[in-house]
């Protein structure tokens, strides 16, 4: 059976995968990225999209809250957090780095960069932060223990 | 070669108590799916919770985990 903690990552992973499909859905469709600025119809459905995923956080901390004597985490879901974000920090590094350094290579020879691209680096950032901490954090529950 | 620590807190438990794992999580502050942990070999407890432990189950540290190679 799975503990407190781990339903709780679970949930918040599949919430932000979704959040992130929905976020690529809008941004990479049709002209997004060229009219990024004027676009103020999916400028708003992004924002409320990450207004969603932040509000399901806060959701699923008021349903999982503890309960009066109840012991829903010990030392075990912190070492297990503790090397998740770790493990996510890793991997939120990496991919800001290559997308850095790809958004370079593609543009190098006109010298500039659309900015539309920054937003959807800021964006994505959130959301493959949030992913990767939680599924580290599902995936060293499933090990067992640390 | 890496060290292992084995433990008899199943054993224990359940041979000189009548503690459920439930029962033992909640005595010593921790989730019940620690003690599964624990008892899985799959976790090593901090030295507080490994003391907590055994003063649950009325023995010494010694008994209760084994360093094996």
């Amino acid at each position: 059976m799975m503990s407190k903690q781990m339903k709780q990552a679970f949930i918040r992973m599949i919430l932000w995968s979704l959040v992130f499909v929905f976020f690529l859905a809008i941004f990479l469709s049709g002209d997004t990225l060229a009219t990024w600025g004027d676009n103020t119809r999916k400028t708003i459905m992004v924002a409320a999209l990450f207004l969603a995923g932040f509000g399901g956080d806060i959701v699923l901390n008021i349903v999982y809250r503890k309960k009066k004597g109840e012991i829903t985490k010990d030392e075990r879901d912190d070492s297990i957090e503790k090397r998740a974000v770790s493990a996510g920090f890793i991997v939120t590094l990496v991919y800001v780095f290559l997308f850095a350094i790809t958004l370079y290579t593609k543009n190098e020879t006109s010298g500039f960069v659309p900015v539309a691209w920054l937003w959807f680096l800021a964006y994505s950032l959130i959301c493959v932060a949030n992913i990767s901490v939680t599924a580290f954090s599902v995936f060293f529950y499933r090990k067992g223990g640390l | 070669m890496a060290e292992k620590l084995k433990n008899q807190i199943r054993q224990i438990r359940r041979g000189q108590t009548n503690l459920t794992q439930a029962q033992l999580a909640e005595r010593v502050g921790c989730t019940r799916q620690t003690i599964v942990a624990l008892e899985q070999e799959r976790y090593n407890p901090s030295l507080i919770l490994a003391m907590k432990i055994a003063r649950e189950l009325h023995v010494t540290l010694e008994k209760l985990f084994i360093l094996s190679e």
